[in-house]
Order: C-alpha cells, then sequence, then structure tokens
C-alpha cells in the first residue's frame, strides 16, 4: 500500500470500530494489541521513527535481571504485523474534536522522505551518508547518519532521513536499489475518525543539569542513568563495554547517586519518581555482574531505598548480600573532580552514623527522576482532560477508575498518569484496552 | 560473588550523638513551638536526607551535622538543643539552604532557635561579648586609631560617631536589655 493509499484508507476508518494509541512506548503497545486482539481496528500514532519507547533503550530489567529487549522484541513485531493495527511512526497528533464514538484526530505525518512500502531495511544508504551526528537513541553517546534506525530493531524496520541534518547530497537515493528514498517527500496531514482514545505518551527524563553542584555536564566522569545504559546495552554505542567518559577506562570504583530530580519541591519535582531506587540497585547490580573481577567497589547513595513491589525487597537484599553492594543513606551534598585523575569526590553525610564522608570513585551515575513529555499539556488541552499540579493527566478515581479521564472516550495508560514502572505499565495498557473496546462495543454510548 | 567491601553492609555504625534519648528529655511540642516562629515554618518539612550536611563547610572540618541539629528539634531534644553548644557552631553561609530539597531553611531555623536560646539564657559567650560591644560602643567591634588612619591615608572622611541616644531608645524597646540580662556572666565563660 503507498502513502497516499493508506491516507485514503485511514481517513475512511469506522469510528466505532477504532481505536487512536497515542504513544507507541510498552504501554500503549500493549493497549494496541489487546484492542487488536479484540477484532477492533486501532491507530497507533507515535512521534519518533520507531515504537519501543524508552524500554527500548533499557539493558535490563529489575527484578529479575531479564533482558529488556528480549521481552520486547517480540511485542514490537506482533504490533508491527498486527493487521488490525495502523501504525504511524514519525507522526504526532495536532488536533481532536468530536465526542466518544466519534472523535475526528488529526494527525501530522512528518517527511521522513524514505517511502515506507518501499524500504527492506538494508542498510545500503548508511554507508554512503557522508553526515555524522549523536544518535538521540544512545543519548548522545554514540553516532548515527543523516539516514539512520535509532536501533537494530527498529519498528518498522523503515529508514528516516534527519532534514535538519541532511545536506541533500543524493548519494542515499543513488545507493538504494529500491528507489525508496524520496528527498522531495513533505509532510502531511490526514483526519482520522475513531471512536475511541488511549493516551500513552510516556514521560521525560529529569534533566540533571538542573543540579549544578552534582556537576553533570561540567566533569566528564559523571553521566545519567540513561547513559550508563546504553553503556551497558550490548547494542549500544561501546557494545556493551562498561568504561567511563574521560580516558574509557573500566571504572573500579561506581557511585550511584539516587533521587536527582524526585521528591525536590525546589525543583517542582515534590513526587518520588517510583522507579529509580529500583533502576539504581540493577544498574549497580550489573556493573558487578558485567565486570566481577574489575568493578572493585559499588556505592549507592539513597535517601530512603522504596522497594515497594513484588520481588523488589528481595532484590535489594541481594544486591547487599551477594553483589556486596553497599548502601549508604544521605542525599549527596556536592560532588568534586580530581583534575588529575579525573576522578569524582562525593562528599556526603552517612545519615545513619553522622559521619561525613568525602569517597572518591572513578564514575559517578546520577539517577533522575520522571517528569511529564511537555508535549503531554497540549494533548490534553484538545482532549479537555485536566492535569495535575505535577502535570500528569488526572483520572476520574486513582482507586477506583485509575485509567478513565473524565472525558468519556478517553483513557490513560502508562506515565502519563503518573510514574510507573513496566509491569505497572503493562498492566494499565490492557486495562485501559478494556475499557476502550467498551466504549466501542456500546458504540460511543457511555 | 563476594564484594570487596561487603563487611560493612548491614551493620550501621551506632549514633555518635548521645543515645538513648530518654522520655524525660523529650519535649514533643517543642518543634511546634519552633515551626510556630517566623523562620522556623521549614522545619516541619525536613526528611532529615542529609542534604545540608553533605554540603556544610563547617561539617567537613569538624563534628557538626544541620541533620542532626534538626533531627533533634524534631526530636523534642529541648535540652540538648538550646543549651548546647552546637546551635552556635553554624557558619550562616546559607550552602544548605541552597542544598535542601524541602525548604526548610535551616540557616533560618537556626536564628530562630539561637533566639530562643539567647532569651532562655543560653547564648554563646563571644554572641555575649559582641552585644555588650554594640551596646557600648554602637558598634560589634570597637573602633580602633589604626582603621582611622587608614581612612585619612585613603582620603576618606573619619568614622561619624553612632547616635548612641536611638540606639539605647532601639536596645530598650526591642527586648534586647532583658536577653543580655538573661545572659548575665556568660561572656566571661570563654
Amino acid at each position: 500500500m503507498t502513502e497516499a493509499e493508506k491516507l485514503a484508507t485511514l481517513s475512511q476508518m469506522s469510528p466505532t470500530q477504532t481505536a487512536l494509541v497515542i504513544g507507541g512506548g510498552v504501554s500503549g503497545m500493549q493497549a494496541s494489541l489487546d484492542l487488536a486482539d479484540q477484532g477492533f481496528n486501532v491507530v497507533l500514532v507515535e512521534k519518533t521513527p520507531s515504537i519501543g519507547g524508552a524500554m527500548a533503550m533499557l539493558d535490563k530489567t529489575f527484578p529479575t535481571l531479564d533482558c529488556s529487549a528480549c521481552i520486547l522484541t517480540p511485542k514490537l513485531s506482533e504490533v508491527a504485523r498486527h493487521p488490525n493495527i495502523e501504525l504511524l511512526t514519525y507522526s504526532e497528533v495536532t488536533g481532536i474534536s468530536g465526542q466518544a464514538g466519534n472523535f475526528k484526530v488529526k494527525v501530522l505525518r512528518k517527511a521522513r522522505k524514505v517511502l515506507e512500502d518501499k524500504c527492506s531495511g538494508c542498510g545500503d544508504c548508511v554507508e554512503h551518508c557522508p553526515i555524522e551526528i549523536p544518535n538521540e537513541f544512545d543519548q548522545g553517546l554514540g553516532f548515527r547518519r543523516a539516514v539512520y534506525v535509532g536501533f537494530p530493531q527498529n519498528t518498522p524496520l523503515v529508514y528516516t532521513i534527519d532534514d535538519e541534518n541532511c545536506i541533500k547530497c543524493e548519494m542515499c537515493v543513488k545507493a538504494c536499489e529500491r528507489e525508496a528514498i524520496d528527498l522531495a517527500m513533505k509532510d502531511e496531514e490526514v483526519e482520522i475518525p475513531v471512536g475511541a482514545i488511549v493516551v500513552a505518551t510516556g514521560f521525560e527524563l529529569f534533566d540533571v543539569s538542573k543540579y549544578p553542584r552534582l556537576g553533570y555536564g561540567e566533569y566528564k566522569n559523571v553521566i545519567n542513568a540513561l547513559e550508563y545504559e546504553r553503556l551497558i546495552n550490548a547494542a549500544g554505542p561501546t557494545a556493551g563495554h562498561l568504561l567511563r567518559m574521560s580516558d574509557g577506562k573500566i571504572p573500579k570504583s561506581i557511585g550511584f547517586v539516587q533521587c536527582v530530580g524526585a521528591r525536590d519541591v525546589t525543583n517542582q519535582v515534590p513526587y518520588c519518581a517510583r522507579v529509580c531506587c529500583m533502576y539504581g540497585i540493577k544498574n549497580a547490580v550489573m556493573a558487578k555482574e558485567l565486570q566481577p573481577d574489575n568493578v572493585k567497589n559499588v556505592t549507592v547513595y539513597y535517601a530512603d531505598i522504596r522497594a515497594y513491589g513484588k520481588g523488589f525487597e528481595e532484590f535489594y537484599n541481594m544486591a547487599q548480600t551477594r553483589f556486596g553492594i553497599e548502601f549508604i543513606r544521605g542525599r549527596v551534598g556536592e560532588v568534586a573532580e580530581n583534575p588529575k585523575t579525573r576522578n569524582i569526590e562525593i562528599r556526603v553525610e552517612n545519615t545513619e552514623t553522622g559521619e561525613y564522608l568525602q569517597h572518591e570513585h572513578e564514575l559517578v551515575v546520577l539517577c533522575p527522576g520522571i517528569l511529564p513529555p511537555k508535549e503531554l499539556r497540549v494533548i490534553a488541552s484538545e482532549l479537555g482532560v485536566d492535569v495535575d499540579s505535577d502535570g500528569y493527566l488526572f483520572v476520574e478515581h486513582p482507586a477506583s477508575n485509575p485509567v478513565d479521564t473524565k472525558v468519556p472516550g478517553v483513557f490513560v495508560c502508562g506515565c502519563a498518569e503518573g510514574p510507573k514502572d513496566i509491569p505497572d505499565s503493562v498492566a494499565a495498557g490492557s486495562a485501559a484496552a478494556m475499557r476502550a473496546s467498551i466504549t466501542l462495543a456500546k458504540g460511543g454510548e457511555v | 560473588m563476594e564484594g570487596s567491601n561487603s563487611d560493612s553492609v548491614r551493620k550501621p555504625k551506632p549514633y555518635r550523638s548521645d543515645v538513648p534519648v530518654r522520655d524525660a528529655d523529650v519535649d514533643s511540642a517543642f518543634k511546634y513551638e519552633v515551626a510556630d516562629k517566623f523562620g522556623g515554618e521549614g522545619l516541619l518539612r525536613c526528611l532529615k536526607c542529609g542534604a545540608c550536611s553533605g554540603g556544610c563547610p563547617v561539617g567537613s572540618v569538624i563534628d557538626y551535622r544541620p541533620r542532626r541539629v534538626l533531627g533533634n528539634v524534631l526530636l523534642g531534644l529541648r535540652e540538648q538543643v538550646l543549651v548546647g553548644e552546637n546551635l552556635w557552631l553554624c557558619a550562616a553561609c546559607f550552602t544548605c539552604e541552597e542544598r535542601c530539597v524541602q525548604e526548610v531553611n535551616f540557616t533560618d531555623v537556626v536564628t530562630v532557635l539561637r533566639n530562643m536560646a539567647s532569651e532562655e539564657g543560653h547564648a554563646a559567650p563571644g554572641y555575649v561579648k559582641m552585644a555588650k560591644t554594640v551596646m557600648e560602643h554602637g558598634r560589634v567591634s570597637k573602633a580602633t586609631g589604626h582603621v582611622g588612619k587608614i581612612r585619612e591615608e585613603l582620603g576618606l572622611p573619619p568614622f561619624s560617631e553612632p547616635d548612641m541616644e536611638q540606639l539605647h531608645k532601639i536596645i530598650q524597646s526591642s527586648g534586647f536589655l532583658e536577653i543580655i540580662e538573661a545572659n548575665e556572666g556568660r561572656e566571661s565563660e570563654e
């Protein structure tokens, strides 16, 4: 199906049989699959070139240390191949009107400059592209070309040309045997009729440079947790080799700083981000797991460990007993760099003993909290849904109606409602799909 | 796999402050008394996370922890807080206020506590001495001939004498005298 045919089909969807899912992270994917498996049509809109969301960037999941990609990739393929799912990646929702059973959704198809029906994902174009820029998917640690896929499991496996950096040399056009590249492609807008909407816009990572005292951006060996995830990921820029930024050496001692941009009223994040304690512990464990002989000391500096979920407390205990990870209760006051060794000195009070500590680490990982994405406010106002004081969507009742918004036919799942870990996001995705399918089955009646 | 740093795990050393806390020493209303005063409002927001102590320049050289002062106030250890010298070690550099994620405003809380301590006759000797100097000379330190000389060399006008009459009126109406009386003799304890 060509792009024009696809857009024509989309504008002719039957609203009582179609749901829109905004966001292709693990929660939105789950919602799409569950709706599609019930026989409804699903239009899944994702703003980046690939579905998968943040989970695709992670190396392992807590508390089982399962490989993140191994869980996610089958779901990626399932979404891409499902006959009832129309996947609109590199697209954005720009307007919503109407009511339950008959919404009109405007979707902007950003010009990908590669024809989705022709590109086979062979990658012949890549080596001919002369432009190299930092890869957003690798948190800027690795490089990509102007014609790119963020990661090998990019779904759909279609290349994208980044208009901002492309110099129109047309080398890729010549290299592509399938004639899949069309540099003249323009953005297009399509209006799709749908009966129910699931908002799964996910989260944004807190910008740790808002804490100048923690040295991010100033000292090379202070990185954030998502950069660390990419460093230990086998598909990442270092092919899974844990090393530090200043000299490429394996760090012998690593410090994890918890609660950066969480429970902090001065930075407008008074809430607990729920996931940082556990991913912090997981990353600490992974350092020992990957480099048992080289990494001698791993210390986690925390304010309170909130190991609230199934198997979490056991995982926390195992990190101490089996992996010998040191836990020090105290919010880090400040860090300083040793200019000769580029090691990072952490200054902190051990609040359990009252000692003032100056610990030197070769690498320091800041574990940021999470924020609602900036675009969520725009989508919320289009939908007529309120956001709470933290910027997440309000639900009808957090205990008894956790995925219904106040607007009939509009549902929410994943981190759009509030910080969630992967299991909770998936559960919320399924729940939102079920609620949306009821709206559709009743033809929009509430 | 046993790490080299696993021995210290799970065995926190005991607090170096006085333990155990006895019921008789606890005044459970103390924290509200502090929080009700201007500047003390932030006290009840404290999570005791230790960010203040981690950045404290005084704490980096001596055994002084802002978090412990706050903790003792929250525990209700009235005597220990107001009588001890800990309260007077704060350099009022405001680093802790900068670091604090809960807007406790520790420096302001310390000011409240110092005022309370002074009213009860527990002001630090150095502070009493300074207060007396202000009462006598209108300045926190005596004007010396040396400073006068430097000013002359720089072409600056000589110090004007402070208006002691006005100053005494302020001192009398502000309750400053009562506080000095409560701390009578403390300045020589140093």
